[in-house]
């Protein structure tokens, strides 16, 4: 199947272009008589993340193949994977009136970034079981980052890994959202992966699964790169690769900044 | 207008941090003092993590001292026998000072640590400079003349290793500049101040040099160890953010500038309880983020070593 992939660029004249293209494999798909499936294409699969990121959005269309019957329609569910990094989480109590945060737990590859979206309530959609296992929503993130916890109380597990997801949510990272994916007419569908400025850079993936009467028909994953780019990228690289010498560039900056300033107020 | 922040990966609003830079620079050129000791917690208030707050804040602060240091130095002011003592030892202190932050990282409890130091540093200087100015006001009130015991002889003239200063006039042990060139290093690190509170009162009172080698010396001492505490930041712990400390520079040199000028016009006294107060409400919130049970017990911090 064909997957144009573009420059990122999120001018609206884009957005309309793809639409027109998925139009046209709608009406194409039908007449071939494809197996039940999907196909995705996204408005950018490239993120840059300059000096001004603010946070971006990225519009992924999609098209459902297969045989549709009025009175059992799919449903779609998109989760969008970020890297994937260990953590340590604690949890603060209080020791002499003051909180100190105590309890250290590793938490071993927690995804940076996690969303899920779907084109009506998940649990409507497909069993819990099933979503656990495909690793959809929330609920089975909690469940899978527990097993990453080592420690011997599976309760205490819980408690850290809700507390991970909790975080991480109100940090803008991880969202969910029933009405995500919006599904127009028949076949055409579309979500908004929203990317907050804090957003981690790396490999991210976003799996698009399709559902028929609680079962999983198909499933397609496309790859989006989140870089930092530019001013941003080199400032980033300079810190981490030439410490030293990104310390010393820090000093020498400052140096000029103070004596321009004299310099320039000593004028008037 | 939005900017990212590369190192704090945050975004922040340039105007915002513009006017902070612009306010502490204000307050600093209004009072004569540094101002780090307000312009840290105000990042972290913020929402910049405190570690980038304070390496950040040594770097900015390289800059606002720079050329008050010139200055000095060109009116003879520094005795760099004297100074070259304290940096001494704020160099290892630095050294000391940035391992430490480092550790602490890593055990997840430097947040804790530097609001903790901010605390008891702030409510000691905010306490003592709103005894001091309600005192002033009330002597002057009174009109009964300041007297201060002139002994030039204390404790310190009997600690061995005896040095003389010629530039300063005195012929002490060199372990008291050391020492408090030392502690200088450790709060630039730990804190991200000049340490200008600690080292100015301590040389004159303590030390008993006079006012103007003073400025000029902690000046020459503060420029050189906030300029090692951000190449050791750098280094060790990739704390040091340029955009945020430039955008703090442009905002600050230019608050001083106005600050100088207003600060002519007013009173001593009632400025030094304004700053004293300002600095106790600070101190006040900072106090209360420790005590006030937070609505999230938890957090979640990456692990060092794998930090990106």
């Amino acid at each position: 199947m064909i997957r144009n992939s573009y420059i990122a660029d999120n001018c609206s004249s884009r957005i309309f272009g793809i639409f027109l293209f998925c139009l046209t494999l709608v009406y194409l798909v039908p007449a071939v008589k494809a197996a039940d499936g999907v196909i995705t294409d996204l408005t950018s699969d490239k993120v840059p993340i300059e000096w001004n990121f603010t946070g971006a959005n990225i519009f992924l269309f999609g098209a459902i193949e297969g045989e549709i019957r009025a009175d059992n329609k799919p449903d779609v569910i998109v989760v969008v994977r970020g890297p994937k990094k260990g953590l340590v989480a604690r949890k603060k109590e209080r020791v002499a009136g003051i909180w100190v945060n105590k309890n250290p737990n590793k938490v071993s590859s927690v995804p940076l970034y996690y969303s899920v979206a779907s084109s009506r309530p998940l649990l409507d959609i497909a069993p819990a079981s099933l979503l656990d296992s495909l690793g959809i929503g929330f609920q089975s993130l909690v469940s899978k980052l527990s097993r990453n916890i080592d420690v011997e109380d599976s309760n205490v597990a819980e408690q850290y890994s809700e507390a991970v997801v909790r975080i991480m949510e109100k940090q803008g990272l991880y969202k969910s959202g029933a009405s995500g994916v919006k599904i127009v007419g028949d076949r055409l569908f579309q979500v908004n992966i929203k990317l907050d400025a804090n957003v981690p850079s790396g490999d991210f993936y976003a799996d698009v699964y399709l559902f028929r009467g609680g079962k999983l028909l198909g499933r397609r994953i496309t790859p989006i790169t989140i870089h930092k780019s530019g001013f941003e990228r080199l400032i980033y690289n300079f810190a981490y690769e030439h410490p030293f010498f990104y310390g010393v560039f820090a000093v020498i900056l400052a140096v000029i900044a103070g004596l321009t300033a004299t310099a320039l107020f000593k004028q008037d | 207008m939005q900017v990212y922040l590369p190192i704090a990966e945050i975004s922040v609003n340039v105007f915002a941090i513009f006017a902070m830079g612009g306010a502490v620079g204000f307050l600093s050129g209004l009072f004569g003092v540094g101002g780090g000791f307000l312009m840290t917690p105000l990042l972290i208030f913020t929402g910049i993590p405190p570690t980038v707050a304070v390496a950040t804040g040594a770097n900015q602060i390289v800059a606002s001292s720079i050329s008050g240091a010139l200055a000095q130095w060109k009116r003879g002011n520094v005795d760099v026998k004297l100074g070259t003592v304290l940096l001494i030892g704020g160099i290892v202190g630095s050294f000391i000072g940035v391992e430490l932050v480092r550790w602490l990282r890593s055990v997840g409890q430097i947040d804790l640590i530097i609001s903790l130091a901010y605390v008891t540093f702030l409510g000691v200087i905010g306490g003592l400079m709103m005894l001091e100015s309600l005192n002033a006001m009330r002597r002057s009130k009174l009109d009964i003349g300041h007297k201060r015991n002139k002994s030039r002889h204390n404790w310190i003239h009997g600690l061995p290793f005896k040095m003389r200063f010629h530039r300063s006039k005195l012929f002490i042990s060199a372990l008291p500049p050391l020492i408090l060139g030392l502690l200088v290093g450790l709060l630039v690190a730990l804190m991200g101040v000049g340490g200008g509170f600690i080292i100015v009162p301590a040389m004159i009172y303590l030390l008993r040099i006079p006012t103007n080698i003073v400025v000029g010396t902690s000046l020459f001492q503060i420029v050189f160890v906030t300029a090692i505490v951000t190449i050791l930041h750098s280094t060790s712990n990739q704390t040091v953010d340029v955009v945020l400390a430039l955008l703090l520079m442009i905002g600050g040199v230019i608050g001083a500038q106005f600050g100088v000028r207003v600060g002519q016009h007013l009173r001593g006294e009632h400025m030094r309880a304004l700053l004293g107060f300002m600095v106790l409400a600070v101190c006040l919130r900072m106090l209360v983020d420790l005590i006030v049970e937070p609505d999230e017990l938890y957090s979640v911090s990456q692990m060092l070593g794998s930090l990106k």
